[in-house]
């Protein structure tokens, strides 16, 4: 940290936040917001006199709370610049009457109470995201009696407690009587490896992954404390001991030989001996299947890691997007780890999944190493299927700007959109947006996608559906079950696009009124979009659809909409067969139907969903199967949609009633 | 759906007369007219372990009747609150499900649509009366007395079934609920611990040793009564004491009030007012506090 | 090792876990880790080593079907929901123990207990007899007198084929 700090190249902006990223690929201007500090940075020398009369005592969050500051605090002991700060939520100010005290403590005089907050606007040509991750609460889990039991406490608080720079300079001892615990149980998945479900449905007892250092983390502290204190009776509650890096499970065997007990079993519930403070931990030994009851002095529940609360903002300011789990998502997991979707921008350590130090290095200096070869460039190459605009077309209407995920084009009030090519990703999610169709996909224009429904239902089209499939998960779906010779009804004609977003809902008319039985809409899973969350417009133009198919006579059913990876090639054969299933059924009145009544009948331009703004009672009605089942509808939960009984995505929404 | 039907199910109206009375009587107090529906029968809770679609079709058949008399569900018994609930769930989400059982009741002149709520009696103090009402209409403070709440387990779990209106593994409802009478809550070890009803059929010594587990720790925290809200429990741990202290060879003699009966004391109800002559354990000093 | 003690594993039925998972209320048999959260937490098992529910469900995945329906065991889950509250991978314990009583009960297996109820519901319509006796004494304390309907209710269980053996 003190090098960062020294370092001629490096500009360190401790306590300030971005604001806004405007710009792209090399040309990034941030805005980032340097908060005050009321103490000046490059004056002070950290002599600590201000700190004594400061009358605000304050619980130490470094500390995690177990002890105190001042409203005048140095952060942590380490932290760069080694300069006070105050927290003016706290401070009573510089009125006389009310304090100022620290200011006539400072000789030096660098307490200034009328420091403003300033924006600072610096240009770059790359961002590394390495936000890093919260811990797990364990409040929801009041079975283990971490909000009602003084002695039960988190493994991060049990840092500070074994840690010479904690509050009890290292020497452990337990919260309620301060007594240097003798036994010590460590509960492990504390708030990792549980289902989000009915008895879980927002991840408050648990995320469903494993937060991959909490188990390399307790064996460490076992042998601290073995180290420090050899007598302590140490116990370890676990499902599974995770021990897979270098050197990793060496130390799990020099833990056990220390003669650490590991108990194959999670507890539970914890009672506490009001009496003594002590714990009592009910756990079955599933490996010998017995009940035991385990006392002990103190009890460390070993909490799991979520992602930071402030990873959706930064997800906004960069146009990134998010696994289901929550952290950032790489541009692609084995290929293009440190990249985000969005050029230029990388991502390191935990904001990207729960890792150890190593594992941040080690990305850290990927990113790093991948910032060096953009910057070194003079030009950089990009695909060259991009968007462009026809001037002469445009509207200047601005909608196309507000559906690229990538903020790839620049608009402003009466003025012609622009495409940045170097920040275009290739999607065609605005060009399946423009009502004018004043935007060209460069290898997937309107035209050639015409021509494509054209050729295929040129003749008897009643025997054929048509799949509109995203090149990196549904049509590489398609791939994998042709390579795996999985058999499947060969009546679909698939036309390829890069992104279901790319799915202008005229194709879809159009194939109606030249008469396709079934029409598939298919892209990636609904959070695995390759292109951040374009597949996010595709579901709503399938709406739209569904509503206009209605309004003209037509069974909305005949629309599909499906999401299927490049590795479920078994997902795809059943999704034709279903579907073939579907258009075998639609009969030929039906088609001749859907031909006359669209050619009049116009496309809605949004759907009734849109004018939802708080979560509305609804029925959701499998297209697929025909299930039906209500739930309150949520209009910005982001959630996919999918039918329980046959997994299919061809669900809608019904709103009941007038909206 | 506004308007409540009083759901009584099997036990309470032979064996809770207490608890149906005191419940009554408090309702009439706070203005609350509940409908006494014809027809009802058991809610299906016995039937489930055995054939899920009798459980169902059984616990339908009483939200149908409800649904017809555009009411709501009132429930005194938890073990029925948590089976009509489960199944007013089930066939509101459920299309199918709900789509057979219709086919089902169609042929007993009954159908359901999905529109009935189910509430507990309490959770309906709790949350629609609301605490601070209650609180007006106490006109005896018990600040003399120190009760034990026992909340059981259908009250509050699957708790998604119940909208997570309380936790589960730290609830405060009933004690908000008797605290409001004024009277004093004292807690225990392993309060969240079940009463044993549900195997009591099937290995009663099973069943009453957590019958016996739970009346120790009550008795320990040295309280006045135990306060519960549901008849199974009830039956456990009041018809059943003596039989647990003769197996135990201890005395407990500990009394166990209905919340009804409790809310009732302290809207200036007499112990006979409230059935109190129907509760087995009968101690001195409630004898005592309430002699008119 | 006891000869008793050693399980012939070929008379194992490695479609059990199917054949539970299908019927509603065990679909989530699959998702067991053996944590143990269930066991630990049980208040039946901390009275009796008789019922130990991950125990069971090790059994049912493992293809044990004649011991696990055989074995009086299933029957003692007092359904109290603590381990559903609890379990990490919501494997819904309780339903899942009913499932398994509904396959037993499907053969034939069915505790005297649960026959005498059967019985009671058909008779009554109801667990407990509501005749002139009860209204009488109803009427004592002010209530309003209950008419049993036991038909209706008799009906569903024929239907349903609950077996009827009661006393």
């Amino acid at each position: 940290m003190m090098d960062v700090g020294r370092h001629p190249n490096i500009v360190l902006m401790a306590y300030s936040e971005v604001e806004e990223i405007a710009g792209y690929v090399g040309n990034f201007t941030v805005r980032v917001r340097k908060k005050a500090r009321y103490v000046d940075e490059d004056e002070c020398t950290a002599c600590g006199d201000c700190v004594e009369p400061c009358p605000v005592v304050k619980a130490d969050e470094f500390q995690m709370g177990l002890s105190t500051r001042r409203a005048i605090y140095i952060p942590f002991p380490q932290a760069v610049p080694s300069a006070y700060i105050i927290n003016a939520h706290e401070c009573l100010g510089n009125n006389p009457i009310a304090c100022g005290k620290c200011r006539e403590a400072c000789e030096k005089d660098c307490i200034d109470f009328d420091m403003q907050d300033e924006i600072v606007e610096i240009k770059v040509g790359a961002i590394v995201v390495a936000t890093g991750m919260d811990v797990y609460d364990p409040t929801p889990m009041d079975e283990y009696g971490y909000t009602s039991y003084t002695n039960v406490i988190t493994s991060m608080e049990f840092e500070r407690l074994i840690s010479a720079g904690g509050p009890t300079e290292g020497h452990l001892v337990r919260p309620s009587d301060r007594t240097q615990p003798r036994r010590i149980g460590f509960i492990q998945c504390v708030g990792s490896r549980t289902a989000l479900a009915e008895n879980n449905p927002d991840g408050a007892r648990g995320n469903p992954y494993c937060s991959n250092i909490c188990c390399m983390n307790t064996v460490k502290d076992s042998l601290l404390l073995k180290d420090h204190y050899p007598d302590t009776d140490i116990a370890v509650f676990y499902m599974d001991i995770r021990a897979f890096g270098k050197g990793f499970e060496d130390l799990y065997m020099r833990s056990r030989a220390e003669g650490v007990r590991y108990i194959r079993g999670l507890p539970g519930e914890v009672e506490e001996d009001p009496a003594t403070g002590n714990l009592v931990v009910h756990v079955e030994n599933t490996t010998t299947g017995l009940l035991e009851q385990h006392e002990f002095d103190m009890l460390v529940l070993s909490v799991g890691a979520i992602p930071r609360q402030e990873t959706d903002a930064v997800r906004q300011l960069l146009t990134l997007s998010r696994t289901g789990d929550g952290f950032l998502m790489e541009a692609h997991p084995k290929l293009r780890p440190v990249d985000s979707p969005t050029r230029g921008v990388y991502i390191a350590g935990c904001a990207e999944s729960p890792k150890d130090v190593k594992d941040s290095v080690t990305q850290a200096s990927a990113a790093a190493a991948r910032v060096e070869i953009l910057l070194n460039a003079p030009t950089i190459k990009v695909e060259a299927i991009t968007a462009v605009v026809d001037e002469e077309l445009c509207k200047k209407c601005g909608q196309c700007a507000d559906a690229c995920p990538y903020s790839a084009i620049v608009w402003e009030k009466k003025q012609v959109a622009r495409v940045i090519s170097a920040a275009c990703a290739g999607c065609g999610t605005c060009s399946a947006e423009c009502p004018y169709g004043a935007i060209t996909m460069r290898h997937f224009t309107d035209q050639q996608i015409y021509a494509m429904l054209d050729a295929f239902l040129a003749e008897d089209p009643q025997e054929k559906f048509i799949a509109f499939a995203c090149n990196w998960c549904s049509y590489a779906g398609a791939d994998t079950a042709g390579t795996s010779r999985l058999q499947y009804p060969p009546n679909a004609r698939i036309i390829r696009t890069m992104c279901s977003g790319r799915v202008r809902p005229d194709f879809v008319w159009y194939a109606f009124r030249k008469g396709a039985p079934v029409v598939l809409v298919s892209g990636c899973h609904y959070a695995d979009c390759h292109y951040i969350s374009a597949n996010r417009k595709a579901v709503e133009r399938v709406d739209v659809l569904w509503e206009g198919l209605e309004a003209a006579g037509v069974r909305p059913e005949r629309l599909q909409l499906d999401w299927c990876s490049a590795a479920e090639g078994q997902k795809w054969a059943r999704i034709m067969r279903e579907i073939e299933e579907l258009r075998a059924a639609v009969t030929a009145e039906e088609i001749d139907q859907a031909r006359q009544a669209l050619q009049e009948a116009k496309i809605p331009k949004r759907s009734r969903l849109d004018k939802l703004e708080k979560p509305t009672p609804a029925t959701m009605r499998c297209y697929r199967c025909g299930n039906e089942w209500a739930v309150v509808f949520d209009p910005h939960a982001d959630a996919e949609r999918m039918c329980a009984a046959c997994r299919s995505n061809s669900v809608r929404v019904m709103i009941d009633g007038e909206l | 759906m506004s308007r409540y039907a009083l759901y009584l199910g099997c036990t309470v109206p032979v064996r809770g007369l207490n608890y149906e009375l005191s419940a009554r009587k408090v309702l009439d107090r706070l203005g609350i007219q509940v409908a006494d529906l014809d027809g009802f029968a058991c809610c299906g809770f016995p039937a489930k372990p055995l054939d899920w679609k009798a459980g169902l079709l059984m616990a339908a058949r009483n939200l149908a009747l409800a649904e017809a008399a555009g009411c709501d569900l009132l429930t005194l018994c938890s073990a029925c609150t948590g089976t009509l609930t489960e199944a007013a769930h089930r066939l509101k989400e459920d299309a199918r499900l709900r789509a057979w059982v219709n086919e089902e009741l169609a042929r007993q002149g009954k159908k359901y649509s999905g529109k009935v709520r189910v509430r507990h009696f309490a959770r309906m103090l709790y949350e629609e009366t609301g605490v601070e009402r209650l609180k007006e209409l106490v006109t005896r403070e018990l600040t003399d007395l120190a009760v034990a709440p026992h909340y059981g387990c259908h009250y509050l779990k699957p708790s998604h079934l119940y909208d997570g209106f309380d936790d589960p593994e730290n609830p405060h409802s009933l004690e908000r609920l008797i605290e409001a009478t004024g009277a004093r809550v004292k807690h225990y070890e392993d309060e969240g611990q079940c009463c044993g009803g549900g195997i009591l059929g099937f290995d009663e010594d099973t069943a009453l040793l957590m019958t016996k587990q739970k009346l120790d720790h009550v008795v320990a925290a040295e309280v006045d009564a135990m306060v519960l809200i549901c008849p199974f429990c009830a039956i456990m741990y009041e018809a059943n004491q003596r039989r647990v202290e003769g197996l135990y060879n201890t005395a407990y003699k500990l009394p166990v009030l209905y919340y009804s009966q409790l809310l009732g004391l302290a809207m200036g109800m007499s112990l006979e007012e409230v059935g109190f002559k129907l509760n087995r354990v009968k101690s001195r000093k409630l004898a005592q506090l309430f002699r008119e | 090792m006891p000869e008793d003690d050693i399980i012939d594993v070929s008379d194992f039925d490695p479609n059990f876990r199917d054949e539970i998972a299908a019927e509603p209320g065990g679909e989530y048999i699959r998702r067991c880790f053996s944590c143990g959260t269930c066991s630990a937490s049980c208040p039946v098992g901390g009275v009796t080593d008789k019922y130990n529910p991950r125990r069971i469900i090790h059994m049912a995945l493992l293809g044990m079907r004649q011991e696990v329906l055989s074995s009086g065991f299933v029957w003692l889950c007092s359904v109290c929901y603590t381990c559903y509250e609890r379990c990490p991978q919501d494997v819904r314990i309780p339903e899942l123990m009913n499932a398994i009583r509904n396959i037993a009960v499907r053969e034939g297996r069915i505790p005297q207990t649960f026959k005498t109820q059967v019985g009671q519901l058909r008779a009554h319509g109801r667990l407990y007899e509501v005749g002139d006796y009860e209204n009488e004494r109803r009427q004592e304390y002010d209530l309003p007198p209950i008419r049993e309907e036991s038909a209706q209710v008799r009906q569903i269980l024929d239907d349903m084929d609950v077996e009827e053996e009661a006393e």
